[in-house]
Parts: structure tokens; C-alpha cells; sequence
């Protein structure tokens, strides 16, 4: 009699368990534009995922995610942004996580957990320099201005990626951000292009040589690859940035590797970012390859910058 | 006596609208696979690049087949832009008639290729794989299906979404999925800019060639000759660049 009884009540544990759905968790640290990009991403690759939403609105409160996932039970949890992370992981020791959206997450120690994975947010350079080569199928050389405290490693990782397109990346030391100008015209014979990293000790409010960078690659006609769309009407060529939908749209591939085909969290590395987001600025195009430049160059960007015809369009609202 | 005249005025507008309305062409857009969602930009341009030729035409561009469908039962469109596919699965259900092509550099139609990693032996393997192609969401669906080599469908793949080849190819290179989609220009074009990231990739399918998008008429349509000669006369520059690339075409041309 105890028999049956067990077995009926295995039976119906997995009954249970079949029909009731997985919740995927979304913990974000802030309403960005850019963490609902992400969102949208996902649902729109896993269109049948279930998800709830739990916005931190930048407070540090662990209690409240607590609850949350106390109360919503998910099969994973998303956590995008670093406070988002550090709250969630803090509290959950057993359900997967996956973290994204945090800069450099090599820095966070906390992200080191067994039940945590997550996507990076460095676009691997060989991506970088293949999309320079894409466009500008000459280049060969190109110098990348860094302070050596912030960004030495980000440097030779690139050298070694920069070897496999045959480009030879030229490394420009800048110990005072207001003399970049001069480290770059130094070695201004030694290389075809610029690349522009997210060196916070570089580019920041207090110094000028993000405008002197970008003056100085225009007067010199060096093609500049920047890290924001935001450097294109001062004069960068082409600016190569993150894609959040892609971001999305990895995060649900992970989650079903997780629920559906129950890889252990272990076996999932943390993935670098699939998706980018290029902006070509035509004008700065024309000026330095010319007028006749190939259009199949325009099909490998996301859009087209050309301060021409934004002005004509804001002249048009 | 004031509401009558304020009711007086409200008719007066409407129907001067309506009148409008019945004098202007309707051109309906239907384009899974453009690159961008924001479609304002597009319908200023085509409505004024018609207005200018004389003709008043009202632009309407939608993102999904669904409420494609719907807006034609009510609105009777003239003319319509859609995706080659689209026409071939709708074109006796709306009577379509096909008045012009669109080309990229005289080149009606273009191949895509489905690669893969070498551990991947055939199409029927990629069956709960993750896939990179250009992908838009709902909209893309119908578009991917007709892709997709026999044997999978989209259900059975899972689509890593990326804006365009580049990304698909590297995330390929760099193991991050298993198969991709692009075009056999860009996979050759890569290759040779990077031999490295596509060392361990090879094409396990050529895909079937797809016409680019075409310009229909309905049965009902006026002012055909009017049309044609305007979309013929386009050229890739200014305004009518951006509208062309759009369609990721240079240009409309006679069926043939």
C-alpha cells in the first residue's frame, strides 16, 4: 500500500513538474534603454520564455530581491548590471545565474560562484580589427593611445589578435592625457589607423585629449575607430559599440541550455559578446577614401552617420 | 448655434480628408528583411519623392504579414513593396501583378549560404542548435523559414539574433553557435580578410536564391505607367539612397 502511494506520488511529482512553466528572472540594476534592449532581445528569440522583471531602480537592495525570488521560484536568473549581480548572487547559492552588462567583470570578485555565468561586455578585438579591415581593406597598421596603468592588458591581448589579420598594432604610451597629440605625432609614421579604447584614465572631463585625438586624426587623415556612436559627428569614421539586442538574444540561448537541455552551469563558460553595433560616418568617409568609395562598404554598418543629411532632416521637422 | 457651426466646420474638415484620401494612391511596404524598425524616416521620404513626380500618395509600412493583411482588406491599396518570398506565397490570393523588380547593381536576385562548424555533418544535425543570422524578431520568422534548408524548421533551430553577416560569421569563427546564415559574398570577402576566424567553418549548404523585394499593383491600381516610370528613374543618391538601401537594392527594373 505504501508502495503505490510513493509511486503515485512520484507520478504526480512529475506531472507537476512538466506542466508548470519555467520563469526566467530578470534583475535589473536600473530602467535603462539599454537593459530593455536586452530584455527585448530575449523575448524575441525565446518568444514562449516566461519572464518576470524585477527593477532595482539603483538601490543596493538585497532584501528585495530576496523576495522576489522567493516568491517568483525561476528556473534562471538574469542580472543585468553590476549592482543587479552583486545583489542577486549574494543571496542565491543554488539557482543559475547569468550575469551581463558589467564592464570589465574580471574586476568583480564576486562574480565567482559555481552557480554563475554571464556575458562580457569587451568586444573581442579580433572583431574590432576585422570590421577596420572590412572597411578600409589597406589598413595594415594601426596605433592605439592608452594610458599604461588602465589599459596595458587590453593592449597585448589586441597585439595578439591583431597578428592573425596581419595588422601590426602600434602601441602609443600616454603617461599625460593633454599631451596625446604629441605621443601620437611621434609615431605618426608608423601606423595607418587609430583605435580609440574606453580608457577611463584617458578620456575623461578633466582632460582634452579625447577632442585632440579626434582633431588630430582628422588633420592627419588617420581613419579613427571609436568605442560610441557619440565621437562620429566630431569626426571619428566608424564607431564599433556592444548590441543589446544580441545580448538579449544570447542570454535566451544560454537559458535554454540551462532549462531545456539541463547543461550544468559549470560546462557554460562565460561568453564574449556575439552581436556589435556599427555606425559609419559617410562624410568622414568620402574625405579620406573619396567620392567613388565601394558601396558594398555601406552593407557591413548599422547605419550611416552624415551630418548632411541630419541637418536636412532636422531642417525638415 | 456655436456647436452647430463647430459641427459644421468638423464635416467641413472630414470630408475635405476624405476627399483627399480617395484622390491619393496607397502604396502598402512590406519588408521582413530590412535593416532597421524605424520606418518614419522612409515614409516622409517616399511620400515626398512621389508627391514631387504630381503624384499624392499615402505610405503605409508595416512590420508583420498580420497587420499587413488586415490594412489591405480595409484601406484598398493601390501598389505594394514586398519581400519576394511574400509575393510568390500571396500573389493569387490579391491578384498581384508584378510591375517591377528590385536589382542591386543589375543582380535580381542573391544567394545565402548556410555554414557551419566542421562538427556539424549535415542540416538535419542542426536540429536544437544555435544558429546567427540577421533576425528581426516576429517578422523575420516567415522570411527565415523559407531559408532554412529542408528537413528544419524554424522551431527546431534556436536563432541567435545579430544585425548583420560580420557578427554571425565571427560568432561562428569564434564557437559561439553553431551554424550561420549569410551571404556567400561575405562569408568570401571574410575569408579573406580573416582566413583565421573562418578556418574550422565550411558551407554545409547553399541556400536557394532570393529574388529582391518587387513592386506589385492591385487589380484596381490607376496611374500604373505614372508609378513605374518613377521607381525605374531612381537613383542611388540623396533621399532615394537611403529609401533604396532600405530595400538593400540600388534600383527597380522591368520584370524580364
Amino acid at each position: 500500500m505504501i508502495k503505490i502511494l510513493v509511486i503515485i506520488l512520484i507520478i504526480f511529482i512529475n506531472i507537476t513538474k512538466t506542466f508548470s512553466q519555467d520563469i526566467y528572472c530578470f534583475i535589473k540594476s536600473k530602467d535603462l534603454k539599454q537593459m530593455n534592449d536586452v530584455i527585448d532581445g530575449f523575448t524575441s528569440s525565446f518568444p514562449d520564455g516566461k519572464k518576470v522583471i524585477l527593477d532595482l531602480e539603483g538601490e543596493d537592495d538585497s532584501e528585495q530581491v530576496n523576495k522576489f525570488i522567493s516568491s517568483t521560484k525561476p528556473s534562471v536568473i538574469i542580472s543585468l548590471g553590476a549592482l543587479a549581480a552583486k545583489a542577486s548572487i549574494q543571496f542565491e547559492k543554488k539557482i543559475p545565474i547569468i550575469f551581463s552588462m558589467i564592464i570589465n567583470y574580471k574586476r568583480h570578485d564576486f562574480l565567482k560562484q559555481d552557480n554563475v555565468t554571464g556575458i562580457s561586455m569587451e568586444i573581442p578585438a579580433q572583431s574590432l580589427f576585422t570590421q577596420f579591415k572590412m572597411l578600409i581593406p589597406q589598413i595594415d597598421s594601426i596605433g592605439v593611445p592608452y594610458h599604461p596603468i588602465t589599459s596595458s592588458e587590453i593592449v597585448s591581448d589586441a597585439i595578439k589578435d591583431s597578428n592573425k589579420l596581419n595588422i601590426k598594432l602600434v602601441e602609443i604610451q600616454v603617461q599625460n592625457p593633454n599631451n596625446i597629440d604629441n605621443d601620437l605625432s611621434g609615431h605618426i609614421s608608423e601606423y595607418k589607423g587609430l583605435w580609440m579604447i574606453a580608457d577611463t584614465k584617458l578620456y575623461n572631463l578633466k582632460t582634452k585629449s579625447l577632442s585632440k585625438l579626434i582633431f588630430f586624426a582628422k588633420e592627419n587623415k588617420k581613419p579613427l575607430l571609436a568605442f560610441s556612436e557619440a565621437f562620429l559627428k566630431s569626426g571619428a569614421l566608424f564607431s564599433i559599440s556592444i548590441n543589446y539586442r544580441g545580448i538579449g538574444s544570447q542570454l535566451a540561448l544560454i537559458s535554454r541550455k540551462l532549462v531545456q537541455d539541463k547543461t550544468p552551469i559549470k560546462e557554460i563558460p562565460i561568453s564574449i559578446p556575439i552581436g556589435t553595433y556599427t555606425v559609419l560616418n559617410k562624410d568622414i568617409a568620402h574625405a579620406l577614401i573619396g567620392k567613388n568609395i565601394d558601396e558594398a562598404t555601406f552593407d557591413n554598418v548599422d547605419k550611416i552617420y552624415s551630418q548632411e543629411s541630419e541637418e536636412k532632416e532636422n531642417d525638415e521637422l | 448655434m456655436k456647436n452647430i457651426g463647430k459641427i459644421l466646420i468638423y464635416l467641413l474638415l472630414l470630408s475635405i480628408f476624405s476627399f483627399k484620401s480617395v484622390l491619393a494612391e496607397r502604396l502598402f511596404i512590406f519588408n521582413p528583411e530590412a535593416k532597421t524598425s524605424d520606418f518614419g524616416p522612409i515614409k516622409i521620404k517616399l511620400e515626398k519623392l512621389l508627391s514631387s513626380e504630381g503624384l499624392t500618395t499615402e505610405v503605409y509600412l508595416f512590420a508583420n504579414s498580420e497587420d499587413f493583411n488586415i490594412a489591405v482588406k480595409h484601406f484598398k491599396p493601390d501598389f505594394a513593396i514586398v519581400a519576394s518570398y511574400y509575393f510568390t506565397s500571396m500573389v493569387n490570393t490579391y491578384n498581384w501583378k508584378s510591375i517591377l523588380a528590385g536589382h542591386k547593381k543589375g543582380e535580381k536576385e542573391y544567394n545565402k549560404i548556410l555554414i557551419a562548424l566542421n562538427s556539424i555533418k549535415e542540416p538535419l544535425h542542426l536540429k536544437a542548435k544555435s544558429l546567427a543570422t540577421v533576425f528581426f524578431g516576429a517578422t523575420s520568422i516567415p522570411y527565415i523559414e523559407s531559408q532554412l534548408p529542408s528537413g528544419v524548421s524554424f522551431g527546431d533551430i534556436r536563432i541567435v539574433s545579430v544585425s548583420k553577416d560580420i557578427d554571425a560569421i565571427m560568432a561562428l569563427g569564434f564557437e559561439q553557435v553553431q551554424a550561420a546564415i549569410v551571404t556567400k559574398a561575405n562569408f568570401n570577402k571574410l575569408k579573406q580578410i580573416n582566413p583565421d576566424v573562418v578556418k574550422n567553418l565550411y558551407i554545409l549548404q547553399e541556400l536557394k536564391a532570393t529574388e529582391y523585394p518587387k513592386l506589385v499593383m492591385f487589380p484596381e491600381a490607376k496611374n500604373i505607367n505614372k508609378f513605374i516610370n518613377i521607381f525605374k528613374k531612381m537613383e542611388y543618391t540623396g533621399d532615394i539612397e537611403s529609401i533604396l538601401r532600405f530595400f538593400d537594392i540600388t534600383g527597380f527594373a522591368s520584370e524580364s
